[in-house]
């Protein structure tokens, strides 16, 4: 055999995958820190997380990621995309770009996504948890309703978030995502 | 039900199945401490390789070598060059994507580079005495029944070791649809026989009831349309499922009459060992219901379905949980002989096949049995 014939490989980068779930984690790391000054539900799930809290959700091995954390005042604030030389107790990581992909296109939710043990969690499960919580809630704000049924564990009833409160939160999160504040 | 006063039980291997199954193995691997796997693919069938290695981006695996030549069996020549190959580029594990005698010499390939020795000396039961590198199966089809279980095979021999399941069974459907009609339906065969012959072993245990259950469910539901059409993704990886479930069975519990009869069938006529199975395993069934003994209900309750069994006496069950397999033969349509006559054996075939059979079995059959079973087979009973 001539083991020429059979080289070694280094196998490549999905970079569009990647630009992608990028913009996506950017969108909904801003929108986290959005919905903690508009829902309160996400609030209460903030002011639960211990002082100096932050995770990050990204992909593994080679990101993207985005990091959120907790302020003072117990609000939740995106702390940009870079990891590195942070401390972050939460470190939530899909196993590859594949399954990101699977999660940022809704065609798995992200309860499904954890579920199907998709996500490598290094930190408390309990706050983990509380994270896919505020995931799904973000989403409703964010998503068509459509969409956002794919995308979310359940889709909360009229009696849970009336249409006037969705939508109303949905301009102000959108408009805070944007302006960043 | 009551637990059995001892048993013992191999729980290997760890499946992963389903959408974007391929890309979870550089995690996976990392998992065991492993960054350069061997990748030994199947050269007939087309796209496997690249698939693998597109499902290796985006990760900190390099892939030592991509073999994807021809391997016409699991001898010492092709497993001592691969291994060559393995050493050569230094890698850690084994990923081998496809069926039958690949994985036969990708499981020696795996012993050769752990044991520095040839693998054929390694032959009989439980001669190799510690965990070898690890190594990932991405079936395509299970053919031979030994791929996910604890059995290679090497110029003929057999050898068993816990340590020879695969690590990892990773069942994706763009793998999987690769196999034609005549492999998923021989492994799918295959499966049947391994799970139902466990099924009825004296040694069968709660856990093997457990996994064969699931496998023959698994596969009376799906191999007729997955057979009819083997691009369907969705029944093929419902059949590789079926059989990597019934390789931990077969791992478990001792090849049965079959299992023996027919491969002693298929050295003389060259028809794949998977169809005597089929042919062989009804018979045996059937056999089991005419002496009104040794057909369990956990058997009646896998081969029925709940719906059809639950509506059945008791008395019954046996009955409608042969009627359901052959009704499932019927929509397998010719593929599958109804007889040994017409799967091309001679009458004459039969006493040397027993013999055979008897002599091959640790468990000492008995060529009269064997004898028994083929007469039955032969005419069809």
């Amino acid at each position: 055999m001539n083991y020429d014939t059979y080289p070694e490989i280094r196998p490549g980068r999905k970079t569009l995958k990647r630009i992608y779930i990028a913009v996506m984690l950017f969108i909904v790391g801003r929108a986290i820190q959005a919905a903690c000054r508009t829902d309160s539900t996400v609030r209460k799930e903030f002011l639960n997380f211990k002082d100096g809290f932050a995770f990050s959700l990204g992909v593994y091995p080679f990101g993207p990621w985005m990091v959120v954390g907790r302020d003072e005042k117990g609000r939740a604030k995106y702390l940009g995309w870079n990891p590195e030389g942070k401390k972050i107790p939460l470190k939530m990581n899909i196993k590859n770009v594949e399954s990101a992909m699977l999660v940022f296109t809704f065609m798995e939710s992200t309860s499904v996504a954890f579920a199907r043990n998709r996500f490598m969690v290094d930190g408390d499960l309990v706050d983990a948890l509380a994270i896919v919580r505020v995931l799904d809630l973000v989403e409703v704000y964010l998503l068509p309703k459509l969409i956002a049924k794919l995308a979310v564990k359940r889709y909360p009833k009229w009696s849970e978030l009336s249409p006037v409160k969705k939508h109303l939160g949905r301009i102000v999160i959108y408009t805070r995502a944007l302006l960043g504040f | 039900m009551q637990s059995p006063s001892y048993y013992e039980f191999l729980g290997r291997p760890k499946l992963i199945s389903g959408k974007r199954a391929l890309e979870q193995i550089p995690v996976e691997l990392e998992g065991y401490g492993a960054a350069r796997p061997l990748v030994i693919a199947d050269g007939a069938a087309s796209g496997i390789g690249p698939a693998i290695v597109k499902a290796m981006f985006d990760s900190n695996l390099a892939i030592g070598a991509l073999f994807d030549g021809h391997v016409a069996g699991s001898t010492s020549g092709i497993v001592r060059e691969l291994a060559g190959l393995y050493a050569a580029r230094k890698c850690d594990s084994i990923i081998v994507a496809g069926g039958g005698s690949l994985v036969d010499a990708a499981k020696c390939v795996n012993i050769e580079v752990c044991e520095k020795q040839s693998a054929a000396r390694f032959a009989g039961e439980n001669r190799i005495h510690r965990e070898l590198r690890p190594i990932v199966l991405v079936p395509t089809a299970l053919v031979t029944g030994y791929e996910a279980a604890r059995y290679a095979s090497i110029d003929g021999e057999i050898i068993g070791s816990d340590f020879l399941s695969p690590d990892i069974v990773v069942i994706d459907s763009r793998i999987t649809s690769t196999a034609g009609s005549n492999p998923t339906l021989v492994s799918g065969l295959t499966a049947l026989a391994h799970s139902i012959e466990a099924s009825i072993s004296p040694g069968a245990n709660p856990m093997i009831d457990a996994y064969a259950y699931a496998s023959i469910r698994l596969l009376c539901e799906n191999l007729p349309a997955a057979v009819r059409k083997p691009k369907n993704g969705g029944k093929s990886m419902a059949v590789a499922n079926g059989c990597a479930l019934a390789g931990t069975v077969f791992s478990n519990a001792p090849a049965g009459m079959a299992h023996y009869l027919a491969e002693a069938l298929s050295d003389g006529t060259g028809v794949n060992p998977g169809i005597f199975m089929g042919i062989l395993v009804r018979s045996l069934l059937k056999a089991r219901l005419a002496a009104k003994t040794g057909f369990r209900d956990e058997l009646c309750l896998a081969l029925a379905g709940p719906d059809i069994y639950s509506s059945s006496e008791a008395s019954k069950r046996p009955q409608a949980a042969i009627q359901s397999l052959d009704s499932m033969f019927n929509e397998l349509g010719s593929g599958v002989p109804s007889n040994l006559e017409s799967a091309g054996v001679s009458r004459e075939r039969l006493g040397s096949a027993a013999r055979q059979a008897a002599a091959a079995s640790p468990s000492k059959l008995s060529a009269k049995e064997c004898g028994n079973l083929l007469e039955r087979a032969w005419g069809g009973k």
